[in-house]
């Protein structure tokens, strides 16, 4: 990956609108063929980030550029047209007045019209809808805009495709089927693509690596389970997952807290936080690590979800257990707690989502 | 449970309101029809021979000039604020929508003095040039079908400018970011994608440039043309022929029936509309220095046009009238009838207007409700002229029946009672500019949730509970935007005034037609003054809206 230049690259890039800074320095590289998306809640700069790469937006600082060369920075700034870039818009934006094959072929027109046709004609294809070149948008359904909408942005063949919430408007069943499909389509063409999302579960289905954005900065990029496993912070633990947090103090390398101690040997003496998966939780355990009174349960299908009354914790406890264990209220049990969902962070490392 | 028909519905008081108003509208244009077909022979034919031709083509020509000047300038100039940015944007943006201010006799008015062979600009023409007298330097005169053609365009682009550029900064602006993302260069990008997607908007706007062309008559006279408005006036004004101004009037209304269909099929039969959500602005294109400055001069051109220089010379002659002989006493009691039959005139169609709408809404599926809506509004399709001699007619009758009543049973005869009384006067103004009422607070209306309609009902509220109590303190904002713009074009209203008004009774409009008829610019300075200033009124409120910064959210990824 050293040799070959990226395909898109960022560096210490701002960007404020308004005097109100959504971008604070990001610096990412996005190889070519490499699926990035960018993960975070509403407002961390991540659609600013996407427009900035596309042209639409001009950072205030630091420098944004490709494989063919720098597309923006103090002194230079390429126009959305002549970036190579491809884009699919958050409501896909189609154009109204022009059917799917002129949607299609929208951007080639530099093209004759024969290899038009037919690049057109191969992407239909591609997309499962070649019967349907002379629908117009409104005549489609949300998930084939969607389709019509990437293949717009691959017709030009961009050495990197943006996508700005691809799939959120479309309903889970669907968005499921979509997500594998654009895999597939990205696969193929070979383009680099970076997405963004505020959704874990299509960072997690379609990206090769994770960046996971807060606030106009990077928290954390890695692999989808390099993040999950090993979070830098409680934000990003808790952006893919639910946590039972509580307060603990750091002795010795151990985190004291009402569940038993944690290791904790990276932590020096004092305050710290513990974070734990709520399906870190086995209740009726061999090996219980404390023992709790279960005052609420619910079946929920997948799991079942019960409220554990813990000595020394003022609230009740929310977890997700094994559905097939039957749990009576009021029982006293015992409960233990895979280790591996279990992370303790340090004060200041634990600012919570929002 | 029985489905109650809704053809033939209980007569509620909705019903009945919508009922009385829909007569009022649809009565003048029956009574023109009843007249014309009455005047059976006479001087009529001649007309028809010789005068209407003639006015059909040149209303044909100034109509269709201006609706280019109109069409042209009015999106150039959305397209220019929308996309480029250039020292003194921000400043322009508002100044393009300035000359709503000039009603078109105003504007018309303001630059004949301006170009008037002794007036300003030919003075100092002279002067510059060393020229000694008026007829040593011939200018091409303004009164003309080309210049009435940019006197018109230039009061009117504005139209076409708002509805266009409201397209072009909302929504459209994903798709413009989409086309040049798929390699589109400005040009394409305009003549491809926002060009085609503001068609209905530039529709819409011509239509109410080509309907304010053709409601004209102060303008199209000052500026010797001819149009079909102007012949219906002078029918009647100068001939005293009823019959012939209303042949001629009803001719006009097929020509106004004819824009608006064609306005209708410009829109398409278009299954779609424009979606995509209003992100602000497109990342504007910037064009710094000379060329700049360029694109700067470019735009202000036809709002210097429109507003600048003739509001400025206005200014200043109404200035020098007042130094020299101090404020007429008159002006004091135009302004007051102008203001009162104006108040009046909207209090009663904006009362009116919202049982109308709420009316409908209230009985949704009802045809006898929809059908009121509709035809309450049809009065802002009628040219003022035509209104006028309508109501003319109506006024007649009314007086006629009421005065054979009264003898009948053995009274003294009536003199006129409704005719050339002010409450006709503003009965006709209601009626003219209901449709402004109705508009504002359906739009209102549609931003209120049903379901808040449902749950009063559920609570036990009836249809005229929930007018009263839910709609009506909710649409407070909507009916003061109505009423504002309401008062501001009844201020304006020239032709119907004239028509009806009560004898000697004058406004602001009818003294400044007087003193151009008279050739007397000077002595109507001060009251195009005061039309302008009334009439930058609901500018201002335009622009205040328009002015509330976008919340942060509106920028970044839509919250949800």
């Amino acid at each position: 990956m050293s040799e070959t230049p990226p395909a898109l690259r960022f560096d210490a890039v701002r960007h404020a609108y308004r005097g109100r800074e959504a971008l604070r320095g990001i610096s990412l590289a996005v190889a070519p063929g490499e699926v990035v998306a960018l993960l975070g809640p509403s407002g961390c700069g991540k659609t600013t980030l996407l427009r900035v790469a596309a042209g639409l937006e001009r950072p205030t600082a630091g420098r944004v550029s490709a494989a063919a060369g720098v597309f923006a920075d103090a002194t230079t700034f390429v126009p959305p047209e002549r970036r190579g870039i491809g884009l699919v818009f958050q409501d896909w934006a189609l154009f109204p007045h022009l059917d799917v094959a002129a949607n299609v072929a929208f951007g080639l027109a530099d093209r004759p019209a024969a290899a038009r046709r037919a690049i057109v004609a191969d992407l239909l294809a591609r997309i499962g809808l070649p019967d349907r070149a002379s629908a117009y948008p409104h005549m489609l359904s949300g998930g084939e805009q969607q389709r019509v909408a990437l293949a717009r942005a691959l017709a030009r063949r961009p050495s990197v495709l943006l996508m700005d919430e691809p799939f959120s408007n479309l309903d889970q069943r669907l968005r499921r089927g979509l997500r594998a499909e654009t895999a597939r389509l990205l696969a193929e063409t070979g383009a680099a693509a970076v997405l963004v999302t505020h959704d874990p579960d299509d960072a997690m289905a379609i990206a090769d690596r994770i960046a996971l954005m807060r606030a106009g900065e990077l928290v954390q990029v890695g692999t989808p389970e390099e993040i999950f496993r090993a979070p830098v912070d409680r934000f990003a633990a808790e952006f893919f997952t639910d946590l039972v947090v509580v307060a603990a103090t750091v002795r010795g390398g151990r985190a004291e807290t009402p569940f038993g101690p944690f290791e904790a040997g990276h932590l020096p003496d004092g305050p710290a936080t513990v974070c734990i998966r709520r399906d870190a939780f086995a209740l009726g355990d061999d090996d219980a690590e404390f023992t709790a009174r279960v005052v609420a349960s619910r079946f929920l299908g997948t799991h079942r979800t019960v409220a554990l009354v813990v000595d020394g914790l003022a609230e009740p406890v929310e977890a997700h257990v094994d559905a097939h264990l039957p749990i009576d209220t009021g029982t006293r049990i015992g409960v233990g707690i895979d280790r591996r969902e279990v992370f303790v962070f340090a004060q200041g490392m634990d600012r919570p989502i929002g | 449970m029985p489905r109650r028909s809704r053809l033939v519905p209980r007569p509620d008081g909705f019903a009945i309101l919508g009922a009385f108003v829909g007569l009022l509208v649809v009565g003048p244009v029956v009574a023109l029809a009843i007249i014309a077909a009455g005047g059976g022979d006479g001087p009529w034919r001649h007309l028809f021979v010789s005068v209407v031709p003639r006015a059909t083509v040149e209303t044909t020509i100034l109509v269709t000039g201006v609706a280019v000047f109109a069409g042209v300038f009015g999106t150039a100039t959305a397209w220019l604020v929308a996309v480029f940015d250039f020292p003194g944007r921000r400043l322009l943006e508002p100044v393009l929508l300035l000359p709503l201010a000039f009603p078109v006799y105003v504007l018309a008015y303001s630059w004949l003095d301006l170009m008037h062979p002794i007036g300003p600009v030919q003075t100092a023409l002279r002067a510059a040039l060393g020229y000694a007298r008026p007829a040593d330097l011939r200018l091409p005169d303004l009164r003309s079908l080309p210049g009435a053609i940019l006197i018109f365009g230039s009061a009117l682009y504005p139209y076409v400018y708002v509805s266009v550029r409201a397209v072009f900064l909302s929504q459209t602006t994903n798709l413009v970011e989409a086309a040049r993302t798929l390699g589109a260069g400005p040009a394409r990008v305009f003549f491809r994608v926002a060009l085609p997607l503001a068609r209905p908007a530039i529709g819409a706007g011509l239509a109410l440039v080509v309907m304010e062309t053709l409601n004209d008559v102060g303008a199209a006279e000052f500026l010797s043309v001819n149009t079909l408005t102007a012949t219906v006036y002078s029918t009647w004004v100068n001939r005293g022929d009823l019959p012939g101004a209303a042949q001629i009037a009803l001719a006009m209304l097929l020509f106004v029936g004819l824009v608006l269909l064609l306005e209708r099929t410009a829109r398409g039969n278009r299954g779609y509309a424009v979606i995509g959500r209003g992100r602000g602005r497109v990342a504007p294109i910037r064009i710094e220095g000379a060329a700049g400055l360029g694109l700067f001069c470019l735009g202000a051109a036809p709002a210097m046009l429109g507003f600048g220089f003739p509001a400025l010379h206005l200014a200043r002659q109404a200035a020098l009238r007042v130094a020299e002989v101090g404020v007429p006493v008159e002006i004091l009691a135009e302004v007051v009838n102008t203001v009162s039959i104006a108040a009046a005139a909207t209090l009663l169609a904006v009362g009116a207007a919202l049982p109308i709408v709420a009316g409908r809404r209230l009985h949704p599926g009802s045809r006898i409700h929809d059908l009121f809506a509709r035809l309450s509004v049809i009065g802002y399709a009628v040219p003022g002229t035509i209104l006028g001699i309508g109501l003319l007619a109506v006024y007649g009758t009314i007086d006629g029946t009421i005065r054979g009543a009264v003898v009948t049973l053995g009274g003294t005869p009536t003199g006129l009672v409704v005719s050339a009384s002010v409450g006709g006067l503003v009965l006709a103004h209601a009626i003219r500019f209901f449709r402004l009422g109705v508009g504002k607070i359906d739009t209102g209306l549609e931003r209120i949730s049903p379901s808040l309609d449902q749950s009063a009902r559920m609570l036990g509220r009836t249809p005229f509970g929930v007018m009263t109590g839910v709609h009506l303190p909710l649409l407070t904002p909507a009916m003061a935007g109505a009423g504002l713009l309401l008062f501001v074009d009844c201020m304006k209203e020239l032709p119907a005034t004239l028509l009806l008004r009560p004898l000697g009774f004058e406004t602001l409009s009818t003294r400044l037609y007087g003193e151009a008829a008279r050739g007397t610019y000077e002595y109507g300075a001060l009251a195009a003054c005061l039309i302008v200033a009334f009439g930058l009124l609901p500018i201002v409120a335009m622009l205040r809206i328009g002015r509330r910064p976008p919340a942060p959210a509106d920028r970044g990824e839509p919250t949800r």
